[in-house]
């Protein structure tokens, strides 16, 4: 089996695994327990804090922990909604849909949202940001690097533009953290999450500047100063804060050699056509379109073949929706359909790639085949 | 008396009796080097999952797939079809057949196919059949293109219907269940396309297809069935038909007895079928009124008493046949609706694209948009769509006199 489906999920790294094990057996203790199993555990939880603010360069203090990208996305809308009820928010068009929905239900309940323009590679122009501001606009939600086609925004400029004009700016950093160096300068808010970046599922962060002005979405036991109650997940965010030490201390970022080795035999083929930009992208992907081709059949044949991919976003079980990034960029809704992403991993070979690409190639023309007319009934 | 007890055998993956159908050698040979790979459509229901497991255990290379034909929500779906619940459902049996699963999406062919017509024809007054509609534009024909894009040599479905080798090529059957029997609903799949079909399930009844579930721990051998139009429940019928967009509005009309007098008045040609007799508005007292025509044009139904819903035969038309068509003077069985019993009948023209037939004891409340399914014993030998009825009540037809040019001849004994 060939994984490059790394934008869904990444495998757990084997020192996350050893770290988190411990957790996982012998170790008991509520991390707000006064006795000594509580401490140990409180201990490891915060460590596990200090290691996920040095990877972004913020203070602990402003690391709220959460089970993942979605709750902190959800956090960060519904919270500044609910601070400021009926304001005006403006918001990438490109977002993962833990964005786009709590987006549309602030609409619901009387905000005012305005969606970003963004052009033919899905990149958002600062100057746009500025334009969509309105005399009560609280919030811009912008993703640092989107999820199906890989774009990079220019998160420093769109951050110092709102910085400007005192609006706040949430960042959903859940597929940029790791591949591309993330700070929190200029930022208001920003998600994490730990699947990621070789950490486990179910965990993830929100970096809040200002902690006293975000309601919390749950009221409980006042855990992580109130703004997110609950009994830690301690194995879950031990292992988070390992992986977020390993991208502090990587020697190098995955550079994107092996997704241009890919997209140039891909491109071999007849009619293929990028919908990642070639510039200002994640290294690791790459999506596709094959004239024709519906990208679900594709992500199936290949599966058959034991070569993991998808179609648009891997949320939603059973959805075949037409990707709304891609509609975004100027697809039509037949090639939004066909979309189809490449994620490689920081272990992906070569090997493993022009494997890829002769199954690639070797189903393309099987399905065209079948598609003609000649082909019917043989 | 002790029945036997059946066990299903299929033929197995790559033997000789699949690749005989197509009658091409050298394919035969390549089928026989290779596990032959099939696509079961899985409804999350018992019928498909039961027939994955069959395929499986016959050494087939099968793989399952969920056709999403219809936007799923709650209140429009009838249960067993499209929910969340039924993708889990098929989800979960091949996760237990250890097969590969996928969700794969068919609402374009199907609302274009399928729920279009459905609305067309109520508003042309007729009754459609969307479920024969299905299997003829999508489970069939869309479906199978899907199925070879992902090298697919068969499908399958879990239909009550069988399949057996001829002389003139693969043969559609009923059912062993006669009850459960799905073959009506299979007349309009394209006969070139039978050699690629397995109906695993076409040998077993109802009862052994829910005993072979659970004896493999199915998840879903209890699951109740739907034996409902998919995108819409038994009842709402008129209510999805009003809210599809569409030029003509749905009008109110009035209701006229056979001598042309208006009894009553109705709130639209599309909430009413042929043989109906609720939602009228006529009174009690006097013998039962049914609906025994609807006149789109003008917006009127007519209603009449029992005896008014018997025709000699019928007219059908947009013939699909799975054998060689039969001939005038023919003796057949025809099905005008999947539940009746099969009626005797006598072909009475036929053409490569519509036939008529005279039935022996008449035929009560033949719907045009209904199918009109002619069978050979248990053979299907095609159908096509009731265009009309030939009119009267045939007590004791005159069938086979014939006329100087050698028409058949059919009397009206009215």
């Amino acid at each position: 089996m060939i994984y490059l489906d790394h934008n869904a999920t990444t495998p757990l790294h084997p020192e996350v695994h050893r770290a988190m094990l411990p957790y996982l057996g012998e170790v008991v203790g509520n991390p707000s327990s006064a006795h000594a199993f509580g401490r140990g555990t409180r201990a490891a939880v915060e460590q596990a804090r200090r290691a996920v603010a040095r990877a972004i360069g913020a203070q602990a203090s402003k690391v709220v922990f959460t089970s993942g990208g979605t709750e902190g996305n959800n956090l960060a809308l519904l919270g500044v909604a609910t601070a400021h009820p009926g304001a005006h928010f403006v918001v990438s068009p490109i977002e993962h849909s833990s964005v786009v929905e709590p987006a549309r239900e602030i609409e619901r309940r009387g905000a005012r949202v305005t969606w970003l323009p963004v052009d033919g590679e899905g990149r958002i122009e600062p100057d746009d940001v500025t334009a969509a501001l309105e005399p009560d606009t609280v919030l811009v939600s912008v993703g640092w690097a989107n999820n199906e086609i890989g774009t990079v925004q220019p998160v420093r400029a769109i951050a110092a533009a709102c910085h400007a004009r005192g609006v706040l700016l949430h960042v959903d950093a859940v597929q940029a953290f790791g591949k591309v160096p993330v700070d929190m300068c200029d930022i208001d808010l920003c998600s994490l999450s730990a699947h990621k970046i070789g950490g486990p599922l179910g965990v993830g962060a929100l970096f809040v500047r200002r902690g006293g002005n975000l309601p919390p979405l749950y009221f409980g036991g006042g855990q992580e100063r109130g703004a997110r109650p609950g009994t830690e997940n301690v194995a879950g965010l031990v292992g988070f804060g390992i992986a977020a030490a390993m991208i502090a201390s990587a020697s190098r970022q995955q550079d994107a050699t092996l997704r241009e080795r890919l997209w140039n035999r891909l491109a071999c083929l007849d009619g293929v056509y990028r919908n990642s930009p070639a510039e200002h992208c994640l290294a690791n992907t790459l999506n596709v379109g094959f004239d024709g081709l519906r990208g679900e059949t594709l992500v199936a044949a290949l599966d058959l073949e034991g070569i993991a991919v998808s179609v648009g976003s891997a949320c939603a079980v059973g959805s075949s929706e037409a990707s709304h990034v891609l509609r975004a960029i100027g697809r039509t809704a037949t090639e939004a359909a066909d979309g189809v992403r490449f994620s490689l991993g920081r272990d992906t070979t070569i090997e493993e790639i022009d494997a890829t690409t002769e199954v690639v190639s070797a189903i393309v023309q099987q399905m065209r085949r079948v598609a003609s007319p000649c082909a019917v009934n043989g | 008396m002790a029945r036997q007890k059946r066990v299903t055998k299929l033929p197995l993956a790559g033997s000789a009796c699949g690749t005989d159908l197509t009658g091409r050698a050298g394919r035969t040979v390549r089928h026989v080097e290779r596990r032959q790979r099939v696509i079961v459509a899985m409804s999350g229901g018992v019928d498909s999952s039961v027939a994955a497991a069959l395929l499986v255990e016959a050494g087939y290379d099968v793989v399952g797939v969920a056709m999403r034909l219809w936007e799923s929500n709650a209140q429009e779906t009838s249960s067993g079809c499209c929910s969340l619940d039924d993708f889990l459902d098929a989800r979960l049996v091949a996760e237990q057949l250890n097969i590969p699963f996928y969700v794969m999406d068919f609402r374009d062919q199907f609302r274009r196919a399928v729920v279009d017509d459905f609305v067309a024809e109520y508003r042309r007054g007729r009754t459609p059949n969307p479920c024969v509609r299905c299997n003829q534009f999508v489970k069939f024909a869309t479906f199978w293109e899907r199925a070879r894009a992902l090298g697919a040599d068969l499908i399958a479905t879990g239909h009550y219907a069988r399949l057996r080798p001829g002389a003139d090529g693969a043969q559609l059957l009923r059912g062993v269940d006669v009850e459960k029997d799905q073959s009506y609903f299979l007349f309009a799949v394209d006969r070139t396309m039978l050699h690629r079909i397995r109906f695993p399930v076409g040998e077993l009844h109802k009862g052994e297809v829910r005993r072979e579930a659970a004896r493999r721990g199915l998840a879903v051998a209890d699951k109740p069935e739907s034996q409902e139009v998919c995108f819409a429940p038994r009842g709402t019928y008129a209510t999805f038909v009003e809210r599809q967009e569409s030029g003509v509005p749905l009008r109110a009309g009035s209701v006229i007895d056979k001598s042309g007098r208006v009894v009553a008045q109705h709130q639209g040609i599309h909430r009413f079928t042929i043989g109906q007799r609720r939602g009228l508005g006529i009174g009690l007292g006097g013998p039962a009124q049914y609906v025994t025509a609807i006149d789109a044009g003008a917006g009127v139904i007519q209603v009449g008493t029992s005896e008014h819903l018997l025709s000699a035969g019928l007219v059908a038309t947009g013939a699909n046949w799975l054998g060689p068509p039969p001939r005038p003077g023919d003796a057949v069985t025809i099905k005008i609706r999947s539940r009746f019993p099969p009626q005797p009948a006598m072909v009475h023209r036929v053409a490569s694209d519509q036939f008529s037939v005279v039935a022996e004891h008449g035929l009560r409340a033949a719907t045009p948009g209904q199918a009109a399914v002619l069978y050979d014993g248990e053979r299907v030998l095609g159908g096509a769509w009731i265009s009309r009825c030939l009119p009267g009540a045939t007590a004791e037809p005159r069938i086979g006199a014939r006329s100087e040019n050698g028409e058949l001849v059919v009397t009206n004994s009215r």
